[in-house]
């Protein structure tokens, strides 16, 4: 086995490459440099979107304990009104949230926290996947778009937006990530975007100085691995290639600085783990606008759990990662603003497997420091089966491009072009962003 | 059949592409002689002998052959009370091997099979009838469901396999049709909240539990992806009320529950709501005699059914010619799948000969998804698997273990679905790591350099790509191999040639070239 290896030091010598010509401290204050982000110029705003697959059941997040009929409906899910034992935690007469977010009431106190009711999509599916990717491309039935919208703002908002004293434009790389191995279909698109890999493989050295010949080298200046969108003989599947190289450069080199470390105690866990680098990310202020998460695990057809069990825990884990990260990013959090959706909600009724099937109208939570919060928005209609669609799902009385539409205009300072989602004019939504 | 364009090496090259997960040396040669249909028909007729290689590493699993009362016997031991610490954690971790050597099952087949259409067959299959281990009790149910399911129907007819999924436990349970049921009638109710009052003295329990009762049943997951994943796909030719009736006729559909019996289907009559059934524009009647007549009855309208061809025509063309396949070559194929009422053989080899298959456009199109390309390098280094662990965790860290979907699409087959930044980085490791032994229990034929023992080093990356890359590499690669080699030999390191070639291939499994196929 050993025969054919190369050792370390010696494949980097072979490459031309050597682990003296990667620091990546100073990679950094040359990359922050050029860019010139100092004090004087106000943050760029941060958006951090989570998306829950399977379709989370929004009547126990933002739980309606004002409507008689859900305790009806719902005979062994049902959350117990504040103040019962495992109550929702109270947010209004009408509206508690699930006990498992605790941790973000402070938030809800501080007037940060922002939940909607009755978000959806006016398309009728109940699948998955559809549903997911109608949200994720901002374009309900319309199966010809294909970029995501958050790459579609990325594209428009990269050749329009003004840059920035002694912005280098192509050295502007990590505008966008997903935490994952794979960006969600939001962040597909024209627009190259870092789907950041697990630290095994972001900090091996010596792989990377291997490829660096093919794809560019991880030890070029922090303008030598530019991202180039034009196809080569290589095709797409060459330029991912040196979008991978020059992004996770950038990413390493903001994770790494030891002066960008927080203090703050997370819960632990991948959610934690993750929003923790989020976190580094948008403190170091190097031109970064958006992250992604996606976490799974809501497709709760059968023992779903009421104040505890499955869907308890994932709420709790989440809460308490959500909570950990807004304190972490300190100032920051001024201009930062996180989304929290899914696809679709679920049925009203329980069904017969202490479960809930897919549904209609879902919630979303907007949080941040620009979030006009303590306040629940959206139409709530109630519960009898008048109330509801098809007579068995929550309507949905807020479209959700609307809310897009909304932290676009007021958070991230875009006022979206007229076709931006198709065949669709978005209405303001009063009282979510100041 | 001639391509004005491909030469005979290239054009088996181009199909074996598709109709292996990767072309070996030897295997280029054979198809190159013989001529692809020849070797296609050959392969259909399931004419292979089993490697040995492969029958010396299946038999070390002991759960490879075992039945579902089989597994549960042998694997999912009772953990009472009274048992020691050390046992119960024995029999904890007895409860994952069949999933674990289910995994090896499917990865050591496709590297060493010889019925290499075969195993493209059901690498395709597997993740259209998609189940994963991590639901419910579908881990104890996957090892036969992958063996009778998915690899002994492959080469028969779809309708076979569709009604094989339906009535299979790991299908009942992991989209939940084995819980599906009429809700109850009044009198039931009734009768469950006596008993509960009887037991408890509690009026209030008594009320809960037929409140509870109340509650139950239907459960339309499977019944919405019967249509929109396996049949006739996404908003096809049928509505919301479609999959509640289909989610009805099936309802009594469930998992065996006397342990003396076989650990597969039972109808539960039970179960089964009652009264007539308006599905797909027609009606199923009430068959009061026998019920599970609806199902069959509805299975077999599927099948038939102008979307189904269609449907799995395009898909299979997805899969096998290019993400956006011609629409006219769907059209032919669905066709074929008609007129042949879904044989499958039929239907692969009508894709494999139609004139569009070896067009220009569809040359090296597909992006190779993270298996396909694990199980290409495999191949082409003539690896030698000892442990398949860590290349499970390989692909994990690519997103994509067997038998662990976390949709029930199965795993998507286009590039788009994998072509993102950052996600590449994965393959340069794995690329790497294989060719340095760092993968335990993996290593690669020292046979591969074979051909370079008697030539100089200058001539390496001609040999190499020749063999890696028969139909050519792009100028990235080519003048990246030639940097690194001219580097090793500009250094000094003449003395040391055995660690340049390793590098060199590592280069060509990770370059852009080789994730197309």
């Amino acid at each position: 086995m050993t025969h054919h290896s190369i050792s370390r030091r010696r494949l980097l010598q072979t490459t031309g490459v050597s682990l003296a010509s990667l620091p990546l401290a100073s990679l950094n204050s040359a990359s922050a440099a050029c860019l010139g982000r100092s004090g004087e110029d106000k943050p760029l705003p941060a958006l951090v979107t989570i998306f829950l697959r399977g379709g989370a059941d929004a009547m126990n997040i933002v739980v309606p304990y004002g409507t008689k009929r859900y305790y009806d409906i719902r005979p062994t899910l049902a959350i117990p009104p504040p103040d019962s034992e495992g109550g929702a935690l109270k947010l209004d007469k009408k509206f508690g949230l699930h006990p498992a977010l605790a941790d973000l009431m402070p938030f809800w106190e501080a007037e940060q926290l922002a939940p909607i009711v009755c978000v959806g999509s006016p398309h009728s599916t109940r699948s998955h996947f559809d549903a997911q990717d109608f949200m994720e491309r901002a374009a309900p039935g319309l199966r010809t778009v294909h970029d995501g919208w958050l790459n579609r703002y990325l594209a428009l908002s990269h050749d329009t937006r003004k840059p920035r004293r002694g912005e280098a434009e192509k050295a502007n790389i990590l505008r966008a990530m997903a935490m994952q191995g794979l960006l969600p279909r939001a962040l597909r698109g024209p627009h190259a975007v870092l789907a950041v890999p697990s630290r095994r493989v972001l900090n091996d050295d010596a792989t990377l100085a291997m490829f660096g010949p093919l794809y560019g080298n991880m030890a070029d200046d922090g303008m030598g691995a530019a991202v180039s969108t034009a196809e080569t003989k290589g095709g797409i599947v060459y330029e991912t290639g040196r979008n991978t190289m020059a992004t996770m450069k950038r990413f390493r080199a903001i994770v790494d600085d030891s002066k960008n470390s927080g203090k703050v105690r997370y819960p632990g866990g991948s959610l934690s783990d993750k929003l923790k680098d989020v976190a580094r990310v948008v403190r170091a202020d190097e031109g970064f606008e958006i992250a992604a998460l996606d976490i799974g695990g809501w497709d709760t057809h059968s023992n779903q759990g009421g104040s505890e069990g499955n869907m308890a825990n994932r709420l709790a884990s989440l809460g308490g990662s959500l909570a950990a990260f807004m304190t972490d990013l300190g100032p920051h959090l001024e201009n930062t603003t996180v989304m929290v959706m899914s696809e679709f909600g679920r049925t009203c009724r329980e069904n017969g497997n202490y479960g809930t099937d897919h549904g209609h109208g879902g919630m979303m939570l907007v949080m941040g420091g620009g979030v006009e919060g303590g306040k629940v928005l959206g139409k709530w209609n109630g519960l009898e089966d008048d109330d509801l669609y098809q007579a068995r799902d929550l309507n949905v009385t807020t479209d959700f491009r609307d809310v897009f539409s909304e932290v676009l205009r007021k958070h991230m300072n875009f006022d979206a072009p007229r076709d931006f989602f198709p065949g669709y004019k978005p209405d303001k939504i009063k009282g979510l962003m100041s | 059949m001639s391509s004005p364009f491909l030469d005979d090496r290239r054009r088996a090259h181009h199909f074996l592409n598709r109709f292996s997960l990767g072309p070996t040396p030897a295997l280029l040669n054979e198809v190159t002689e013989i001529g692809p249909e020849k070797w296609l028909g050959k392969q259909l007729e399931g004419r292979a002998l089993p490697d040995r290689r492969l029958t010396r590493k299946l038999v070390k699993l002991g759960s490879y052959a075992l039945t579902n009362r089989e597994v549960m016997d042998e694997y999912v031991l009772p953990t009472p009370d009274n048992l020691s610490q050390e046992e119960r954690r024995r029999r904890q971790q007895l409860r994952n091997v069949p999933a674990r050597e289910l995994r090896d099952t499917v990865l050591l087949q496709a590297v060493y099979g010889e019925d290499q259409v075969k195993e493209v067959a059901c690498d395709f299959f597997r993740n259209h009838f998609t189940v994963a281990t991590d639901v419910g009790r579908v881990r104890y149910y996957a090892t036969e469901y992958e063996r009778e399911v998915i690899r002994n129907r492959v080469f028969g007819s779809f309708g076979d396999m569709l009604s094989a999924s339906a009535k299979h436990p790991a299908m009942l349970d992991y989209l939940d049709n084995a819980v599906s049921r009429r809700p109850p009638t009044k009198a039931e109710l009734k009768q469950v909240e006596l008993r509960v009052r009887q037991q408890t003295r509690s009026k209030e329990q008594a009320e809960q539990a037929s409140d509870i009762a109340a509650q139950r049943g239907l459960n339309e997951n499977y019944a919405r992806e019967l249509l929109e994943l396996h049949t006739l796909g996404v908003d096809n030719y049928y509505t919301q009320a479609d999959v509640e009736s289909v989610a009805r006729i099936l309802t009594g559909w469930t998992i065996e529950n006397d342990s003396a019996k076989p650990l597969g289907f039972r109808f539960s009559d039970n179960m089964h709501a009652s009264g007539n059934k308006k599905v797909l524009r027609k009606t199923i009647k009430e068959n009061s005699k026998q019920p599970l007549m609806e199902g069959e009855e509805l299975l077999d309208i599927l099948v038939k059914h102008k979307g189904t061809s269609e449907f799995i025509a395009w898909k299979l063309c997805r899969h096998l010619v290019n993400d956006s396949p011609d629409e006219k070559m769907v059209a032919r194929v669905a066709g074929v799948f008609r007129k042949s009422k879904g044989d499958l053989r039929k239907v692969y080899l009508a894709i494999a000969t139609d004139e569009e298959f070896y067009a220009p456009r569809n040359i090296r199109a597909k992006f190779k998804r993270p298996f396909e390309f694990v199980v290409s390098a495999l191949r082409a280094t003539d690896a030698e698997i000892d442990d398949c662990s860590r290349i499970h965790a390989a692909l994990g860290a690519m997103n994509e273990q067997l038998y662990l979907c976390k949709d029930p699409t199965g795993y998507y087959d286009q590039a788009e679905a994998w072509l993102d930044p950052g996600a590449f980085a994965v393959r340069w490791k794995f690329s790497r790591d294989l060719l340095q032994g760092k993968i335990d229990g993996v290593r690669v034929s020292p046979a591969i350099y074979d051909e370079l023992k008697d030539s100089e080093p200058t001539t390496w990356n001609g040999l190499l790509l020749e063999r890696f890359l028969p139909s050519g590499a792009a100028g990235e690669t080519r003048s990246a191999l030639g940097k690194t080699l001219r580097e090793y030999i500009e250094l000094g390191y003449n003395s040391h040639v055995e660690e340049l070639a390793p590098a060199l291939i590592s280069i060509i499994l990770g370059s852009p070239d080789f994730q197309k196929q």
